[in-house]
């Protein structure tokens, strides 16, 4: 398995992948991007089975690279990963083409079962 | 082991237990006694069945901010003064008819979304800063003001005509200036003294203070000399206000004794004008001086124009 | 001053990081509390000495409009205090975003609002960076006033704050124009303390 994680601060990238360690194989590939743009290329290139994706970031943010990479791939699983938990931002999410939405600081329990209910792992 | 209920009773501030729909669901001692309404009567009632005044959008706002957040809300004396009207019995020195109070706001019972309300009495605080207040104010208008006579110093003088002069450009007003000098007052000192000269200063300063309007400025520049400010008036119309004012001197008098003490005063007039004063109302002034002159030269208790 | 009160970059990323989450934290709760959508800019961090700090609040509160600027204390095992600013034509709509009529558009009316918004923010901010951190702190009741030039704000500056972390934000309402900044300073030994927390999370992940 591939996944693809973005966010513009190292230390969220490290907690992303933290929280994601228990559910991951040693094959599996971690593929870190910094930002909208990054991440929309890297998922040209690298067709990654699962993308977490941080919403806030410089030069694109959240919730327009994941209405490109929809708009590349219908079946691309993105999942929002943000602190800005409100309504009206999942709801703009979701639109794009992200498959869920978990809230900041990550409980690894919360994604497991998300990820289980979304029949991703 | 602590008796919550005898701290709840005998602590020196008030606690109300509210559910989220503002029904009372504790009272305690302080409250009863200061509202006259006890627990058992209130219990379960709407705060605002006994307290209508209470502002209920406000209140209803600020428990759910406490629930959601679960961290207190406040009601700050500055500026609500107070959440519960308790009347003061204060008879001397009293700055406040209610009770000034600061009120938290801290979470109860999440689950069952009840809060709690503590009221501390902060009367006397706010007693003190409003002194505070009060003599900082005196103390300001004291640094703008003679000692002796209490009328303006000068360096009050310049700020303030400086203020008034761009006021009346703006508002296309004429301003116009006298300086008002005591004749022969040196003749004054050594024949009655310097207690009967002050006198006559001081008669003189509080005269021109009842002749004048509230918006003209009196300064005190020197000894004996006063210069006065005003508003909205050309030479013409400052020249025959001098004049009364010259008049007036006339007829006052300091005892000494069996003595009276009379005098007059020699006066010079500007009104400000935007091309010869262009340096400023400094100008006036010395204009008004040098008209001054000329009232003591030709023979002093007159008043004259500067051209 | 000593250099072990600055931050290093990764120290930085980390901090960053906690704060996104904590103002996150404080949107949703505005959300909730008065039903309206707000954005949180992402903040900014600097760390700057007491002089820079006065320059910047000079230049923040020297213009032609009033600004309403509240004050509030952190207790515990991190110190210090926060500040919310926010201009006069923000906080009137602020007050309208908090449903107040138009005779309830004055003075003290808007001061409690602003009140009220600052501390929403604030405490919700700190606790949850707090829980991040590890470290339990309490908050001193916020006061507000009313400043028309940056000379009315005749504060003493404890000499303690002689190295202040400043983290900004704006917050925006959704089409409402209104824009306020909160500040958080901490004091030296909070630095210090800040620090090793960051690099024990850092470590752990």
């Amino acid at each position: 398995m591939k996944y693809l994680v973005t966010d513009d601060s190292r230390m969220a990238r490290k907690m992303i992948i933290k929280s994601i360690q228990e559910i991951i194989n040693d094959e599996d590939v971690i593929i870190q991007a910094t930002n909208g743009e990054e991440a929309v290329s890297i998922y040209k290139e690298e067709q990654p089975d699962i993308c977490f994706m941080d919403l806030t970031m410089p030069v694109m943010d959240g919730f327009e690279a994941t209405l490109l990479i929809n708009n590349y791939d219908k079946k691309a699983k993105i999942i929002i990963v943000s602190a800005d938990i409100q309504e009206g931002s999942m709801q703009k999410a979701k639109e794009n083409g992200a498959l869920g939405f978990i809230k900041k600081p990550i409980n690894p329990e919360n994604l497991k079962s998300m990820l289980v209910k979304l029949e991703l792992i | 082991m602590i008796n919550n209920d005898i701290i709840f009773n005998t602590i020196d501030n008030g606690i109300i237990v509210l559910d989220e729909n503002l029904k009372i669901k504790a009272w305690n001692y302080w409250l009863e006694i200061r509202t006259h309404i006890k627990q058992s009567d209130i219990l379960d009632k709407k705060i605002f069945d006994k307290f209508s005044y209470i502002n209920e959008k406000k209140l209803k706002r600020k428990i759910k901010s406490v629930l959601v957040t679960n961290n207190p809300s406040y009601y700050s004396v500055d500026p609500h003064q107070f959440l519960i009207d308790i009347k003061l019995n204060t008879i001397i020195e009293k700055v406040y008819d209610s009770m000034q109070q600061d009120i938290t706001i801290v979470p109860y019972d999440l689950e069952k979304k009840l809060v709690c309300l503590y009221i501390y009495d902060k009367t006397s605080l706010c007693k003190t800063n409003f002194k505070l207040e009060q003599l900082n104010i005196q103390l300001k208008d004291l640094s703008n003001r003679d000692p002796m006579t209490q009328a303006y110093n000068r360096r009050y003088f310049s700020e303030v005509s400086k203020k008034m002069l761009s006021l009346s450009l703006r508002n296309n007003q004429s301003l116009s200036l006298i300086i008002l000098d005591i004749d022969k007052f040196k003749d004054i000192n050594d024949s009655h003294g310097h207690s009967i000269g002050d006198d006559v200063i001081i008669l003189l300063s509080n005269t021109l203070e009842n002749l004048i309007r509230n918006s003209d400025i009196n300064a005190r520049f020197g000894g004996e000399e006063f210069v006065i400010l005003f508003n909205d008036s050309n030479a013409e119309n400052t020249y025959s206000l001098a004049n009364e004012i010259r008049k007036k001197v006339q007829t006052l008098c300091v005892k000494n004794e069996d003595k009276e003490v009379k005098f007059t005063v020699s006066i010079g007039v500007a009104e400000y004008n935007e091309e010869i004063d262009k340096k400023g109302i400094e100008n006036t002034i010395k204009r008004a001086d040098e008209a001054l002159y000329i009232a003591k030269e030709n023979g002093r208790n007159q008043v004259v124009i500067s051209k | 001053m000593s250099d072990n009160l600055t931050l290093n970059e990764d120290e930085r990323d980390c901090l960053q990081e906690l704060m996104n989450i904590s103002y996150g934290s404080a949107t949703a709760a505005i959300a909730e509390i008065i039903d309206r959508f707000a954005t949180l800019s992402i903040p900014n961090i600097k760390t700057a000495t007491l002089e820079e700090f006065k320059i910047y609040l000079k230049n923040k509160l020297d213009h032609n409009s009033s600004h309403y600027v509240t004050n509030q204390l952190i207790n515990g095992t991190i110190n210090g205090e926060t500040m919310f600013i926010i201009d006069e034509k923000s906080t009137l709509n602020l007050g309208k975003e908090f449903e107040l009529d138009e005779d309830e558009l004055v003075d003290d009316e808007l001061k409690d609002v602003v009140l009220e918004i600052s501390n929403i923010i604030t405490s919700t901010t700190l606790s949850k960076f707090a829980e991040l951190i590890e470290a339990s702190i309490t908050f001193s009741p916020p006061t507000v006033k009313i400043l028309h030039s940056i000379d009315e704000f005749n504060e003493h500056y404890a000499n303690e704050y002689s190295h202040i972390i400043i983290i900004t934000t704006d917050i925006k309402f959704k089409e409402q124009n209104i824009n306020g900044e909160l500040l958080i300073l901490s004091k030296d030994e909070s630095i210090l303390f800040m620090k090793s927390a960051l690099n024990r999370l850092l470590e752990e992940f």
